[in-house]
């Protein structure tokens, strides 16, 4: 049997492998209901979030984690450094209230952060060398977890709706297109300040996970203009890194445009149809989908999480580059049961075609 | 000589067309010729709003756009609005409206709030993380005919239930329409709403079917 490290390797080369790898997005959220704790605890505590996360991988040592054994702190980390206000909530990712700037003409002052001093970043850099210190060889060895592997990001689109307002950056769009530009800029050298910072920690970076919902909600003249180059000046600045992208909105329009990303590794919501998306990115770009994660994985019985992997199998697995998945973060208090029904059916049906 | 029906069309096109500059103009121009405002309303901007809806579902538009068409509903509001009250007209409901607590998320929430108010709407926009004696003190001071909800979080959606059951034990008779994106008609109905959005423009269809009788009394 294949240890998961190059289940996932292989998968991603499009090989074959012995089974369908199944890869989760797990985070605060669903730990905290796994252990039975708030999530608050988690996030202000790395200690606990390290321990809650590899409890987890120890009780399904058969699941790929789609962000790593790694600190994450949900969407807040990069907008905090640019100077976005935040909120510790006892029962949520800490959470962006207020945006860095309220006009278009505040852009321009706007400077690139600091990691070692801005907003969450350096909580985050402790965090992020506490688990490299801590983290068990065992879960290094098997699935590559912190080897070169970043915190998750957010992607260019997303970090400049978060900076601006969502629905002020949604405007700009089309009243102050030049404006929306000149802040994708600042965004993208942001995060690419963002990731050099963390080699320092994990070496260079050989797997980077980004996540960019918003820019599965607008149209494909609008992600080529303003999402597509910025992620284009991510991927040319970290060439040799693998790029995983989560983006669960429903981005069936603009899945062409994601594939010229040229990202390795691509987790989609469940408002794309699996087949679909494998008819049209499927022979280039690895598909990790998606079954619904509220109506299905949490609310669903075992037998309907069943009927769901294997449809998704069907759909997505032809000639292989595919892994099962939730089309989302897994829900809190998700049963155990539905995780493991998952598993045991990649394990059984989970064969490329 | 432009018609009555003229202007009403180029209304709805400004929506349509995303331009919340021209949908003021028109609007001005429109009451100059004399046209009721409840006919701009329901005639022009109404209008404009179900090309959007057709548009998004078929999936020619997306949320930049929503954003837009709802800018300019607002804008047209805003010069209608004083129009209204002149003729005594009633807004065709008071909404009060908010993401509940412990959720800090609101871009569904401020496309809704842009939508109703371009809608014909008397909207209260309650914020996030907005406690139950909120929406209940609110409802009552504006004597609210429909209590709005959202939430982004699986953890916050039990909220909903909750922030109903205080308007229930407050003997309020005002309709609750919830949406976000955990949530499901079913969902909705299990906690005892009486409408559910799947998303901002189905929030406001919703919103417009539960005042409907009051809605048909409305001439002015």
């Amino acid at each position: 049997m294949m240890r998961p490290i190059e289940r996932v390797a292989a998968c991603l080369r499009f090989e074959t492998i012995d089974y369908v790898p199944v890869c989760l997005n797990t985070t605060g959220m669903f730990y905290a209901g796994f252990v039975g704790e708030k999530e608050i605890e988690y996030y202000r505590d790395p200690e606990k979030m390290l321990k809650w996360q590899t409890a987890f991988q120890k009780r399904f040592p058969a699941v790929e984690h789609f962000l790593g054994i790694a600190p994450e702190y949900g969407c807040a980390v990069e907008p905090t450094a640019l100077g976005c206000k935040h909120q510790w909530l006892e029962e949520s990712s800490p959470a962006i209230v207020e945006p860095a700037i309220k006009a278009t003409e505040d852009i321009d002052k706007l400077e690139i952060p600091d990691p070692l001093s801005d907003g969450l970043m350096p909580m985050a850099l402790k965090a992020y060398k506490y688990f490299d210190e801590h983290l068990e060889d065992e879960f290094r060895e098997n699935y590559g977890y912190l080897e070169g592997w970043s915190m998750n990001i957010l992607g260019p689109f997303d970090l400049a709706a978060l900076t601006r307002g969502i629905t002020n950056f949604m405007a700009d769009l089309y009243r102050n297109p030049e404006a929306a530009e000149r802040l994708l800029r600042m965004c993208t050298k942001t995060q690419i300040v963002w990731l050099h910072a963390q080699e320092d920690i994990v070496g260079k970076l050989k797997k980077i996970t980004i996540s960019d919902d918003l820019s599965g909600a607008i149209s494909k003249k609008f992600f080529d203009r303003f999402a597509l180059p910025y992620f284009l000046e991510i991927r040319k600045e970290f060439h040799e890194a693998q790029i995983w992208l989560h983006n669960d909105s429903n981005t069936t329009a603009v899945l062409e445009n994601i594939a010229r990303i040229g990202v390795n590794a691509f987790h989609f919501g469940p408002d794309v149809d699996p087949g679909v998306a494998k008819r049209n990115i499927g022979s280039r770009v690895c598909l990790v989908g998606n079954i619904p994660p509220l109506e299905v994985f949490k609310n669903g019985t075992p037998d309907e999480v069943e009927q769901a992997c294997k449809s998704c199998i069907d759909k997505a697995s032809r000639g292989g580059g595919y892994m099962l998945s939730a089309g989302g973060a897994v829900a809190r208090d998700t049963p155990l049961e539905n995780i493991a029904t998952m598993v045991r059916t990649a394990e059984t049906y989970g064969r490329y075609k | 000589m432009k018609t009555n029906k003229s202007i009403l069309d180029r209304i709805a096109e400004t929506i349509v067309n995303l331009d919340p500059d021209n949908a003021k103009k028109t609007v001005e121009e429109a009451l100059e010729a004399g046209i009721s405002p409840y006919e701009l309303v329901v005639k022009g901007m109404a209008k404009g709003m179900e090309v959007v809806g057709e548009r998004y579902a078929k999936m020619e538009y997306f949320l930049p756009e929503l954003v837009m068409a709802g800018e300019a509903m607002k804008a047209a509001m805003e010069v209608l609005k004083p129009h209204l009250r002149a003729r005594g007209a009633k807004p065709i409901g008071r909404v009060v409206i908010g993401t509940v607590k412990g959720d800090l998320h609101d871009i569904g929430k401020n496309i809704v709030v842009s939508m109703l108010t371009g809608g014909g709407f008397e909207v209260y926009d309650l914020g996030v993380d907005v406690t139950r004696e909120t929406f209940v003190e609110k409802t009552i001071e504006v004597s609210a005919d429909i209590v709005g909800m959202s939430a982004l979080l699986v953890t916050t959606m039990s909220e909903m239930r909750d922030v109903i059951q205080e308007l229930k034990k407050a003997n309020l008779k005002v309709r609750v329409l919830v949406g976000g994106r955990p949530l499901t008609e079913e969902y909705a109905n299990r906690i005892g709403a009486d409408g559910y959005g799947k998303d901002a423009l189905e929030a406001v269809k919703k919103a417009k079917e539960l005042i409907q009788p009051s809605v048909d009394r409305q001439e002015c």
